[in-house]
């Protein structure tokens, strides 16, 4: 990576949508490295990321942004560290109306939190406009352990949605300088 | 402003000491200004229910009195009294309610204190926040006796019920959707025997204070010091709030350090209005923290798009998305 580059990692469970995501933003064919999905029992889905998915958005007068997106399945955890190396921050999508929700909560926000040290934002798939209670139990659940990133409700299929995400990541980023540059 | 002078007459220490600090905050908030003074110079007097010589004596003066008792006191039978303990707000709605009698028929004859319908007088309406404000504030702050029940609002447009215990408001879509888009006149929150109906639909406290509070709370509300520092326990839920990039970058400042509004605002360049506003959702949902008096370093303003290793690559990023405010 070079100086006029950062990265920004996508992370979440199997079917959270980080490939949609990151196929939203970026200027060009998102790279992926599918396999075929030996658990369907987690994800409904044919294929799913073995190593990781890769988009770049070229910003005007040079330079861009890496975007990385994780396998979500836990057996290739060893990926996550490697993709995470040198991220300005992280997204983790997750799926709202999985029934393993508050474990997959767990499993990624432990393994890219880091003590608040990378700007963390959360967001929340498939759920109902009005359906509230899940982004609160989340809250809730996370407050517990006294760890506080923004957390919203998306749908990954419209770009608005994850550059809301984008947006608040970048808000924390910003902030982070400052702390840096205080120091 | 009219001035006025509150003088204390056998008040323990930490209540007067409690009613000095509640003064200043009040300072500038209040229908009049109130400063401390001796007894004798008093406009009007602030009394210990206790029956003490000094009490009695300066019971038989002409002086307004307000009459402080303990929670486990009989309530004096005393056009205005205070419970020990108490909150700025209620400072404030007693000193409004006693300059309002003096300003109106003299010092000599004050009208009977009349317990409100609501949670709070509906007449101690401040110079920033709207009596729904201010009932909503003295509820969630514990005002209330039976949390596990339910609490209306009125308007024109529908019945607003509030359930403190789980923080949750009940309207017809319809209301929330005026509430959210115009500026509608809710009354004070009181105690209800009704029940929410099947087709009302929920909504949180902090999206509703978020929607009430652009024509309910526009000024910091006065309970809060201006002067001092706010801290962001946590982001608030999104739900219904704008996700503007002023929001977000509010959120992103407050919840990494306390800042006083002015740094605030230089960093995020947001208005003072609009921080304002936000300030009181939050507060209002408990969400933040304030600190009296602290020393606070500004973050550089870096922020200055192109100082920081990424400030000249987000600024571009922005563009490239138009994300740019």
């Amino acid at each position: 990576m070079t100086n006029d580059e950062f990265k920004i990692l996508f992370t979440g469970p199997m079917g959270a949508g980080k490939t949609t995501a990151i196929t939203a933003l970026s200027d060009q064919e998102c790279v992926s490295t599918d396999v075929v999905n030996t658990d369907i029992d987690q994800c409904d889905k044919e294929m799913t990321t073995a190593a990781l998915d890769y988009g770049y958005i070229n910003i005007p007068g040079g330079g861009g942004v890496r975007l990385y997106g994780t396998p979500g399945q836990e057996r290739f955890r060893f990926m996550w560290p490697i993709l995470a190396n040198n991220a300005a921050g992280v997204i983790v999508l997750l799926n709202g109306e999985h029934p393993d929700l508050d474990s997959h909560l767990s499993v990624f926000v432990d393994a890219f939190w880091e003590q608040g040290a990378m700007p963390m934002v959360i967001g929340v798939g498939r759920l109902a406009s009005e359906d509230f209670e899940v982004i609160e139990r989340i809250t809730d659940t996370l407050l517990e352990r006294h760890i506080s990133p923004p957390i919203f409700s998306v749908d990954v299929r419209e770009k608005d949605d994850v550059l809301l995400l984008v947006e608040a990541l970048l808000c924390q980023i910003e902030v982070n300088e400052m702390g840096m540059m205080q120091a | 402003m009219k001035n006025q002078r509150l003088g204390f007459v056998g008040l323990g220490d930490d209540t007067a000491s409690a009613c000095l600090s509640m003064l200043k905050i009040m300072d500038g908030r209040s229908e009049v200004s109130w400063s401390h003074s001796d007894p004798d110079s008093a406009d009007v007097l602030m009394i210990s229910c206790d029956q003490t010589d000094e009490t009695q004596r300066w019971a038989r003066s002409d002086k307004p009195r307000i009459v402080v008792y303990d929670s486990n006191q009989k309530k004096p039978a005393s056009p205005f009294v205070l419970q020990h303990p108490f909150r700025v707000m209620q400072l404030l709605s007693v000193l409004d309610e006693v300059a309002g009698t003096l300003a109106l028929e003299g010092p000599s004859v004050p009208q009977p204190h009349s317990p409100s319908q609501g949670v709070v007088s509906s007449s101690t309406v401040s110079n920033s926040v709207s009596p729904f404000w201010l009932s909503l504030h003295e509820v969630v702050n514990g005002s209330v006796s039976n949390p596990a029940g339910l609490l209306v609002s009125s308007s024109p447009h529908g019945l607003l019920y509030f359930k403190p215990a789980s923080q949750r408001f009940y309207a017809s879509k319809a209301l929330f959707r005026q509430l959210a888009a115009a500026s509608v006149e809710l009354g004070p929150l009181t105690p209800t025997t009704e029940v929410v109906s099947d087709e009302m639909v929920a909504c949180p406290l902090f999206s509703l204070c978020w929607m009430v509070s652009r024509y309910s709370a526009t000024h910091l509300a006065p309970w809060m010091n201006p002067e001092g520092a706010f801290h962001l326990k946590r982001w608030p839920s999104f739900g219904t709030l704008e996700k503007s990039r002023t929001h977000l970058s509010l959120c992103a400042l407050m919840t990494k350090r306390p800042l006083t509004r002015e740094q605030v605002q230089q960093v995020s360049h947001c208005s003072e209005e609009e921080l304002d506003r936000f300030i009181n959702a939050c507060e209002m949902s408990d969400l933040m923290v304030f600190e009296e008096a602290v020393q606070v370093s500004l973050p550089q303003a870096s922020a200055e798009e192109g100082k920081g290793r990424f400030g000249g690559l987000i600024k571009g990023l922005r563009s490239r998305l138009g994300l740019s405010a």
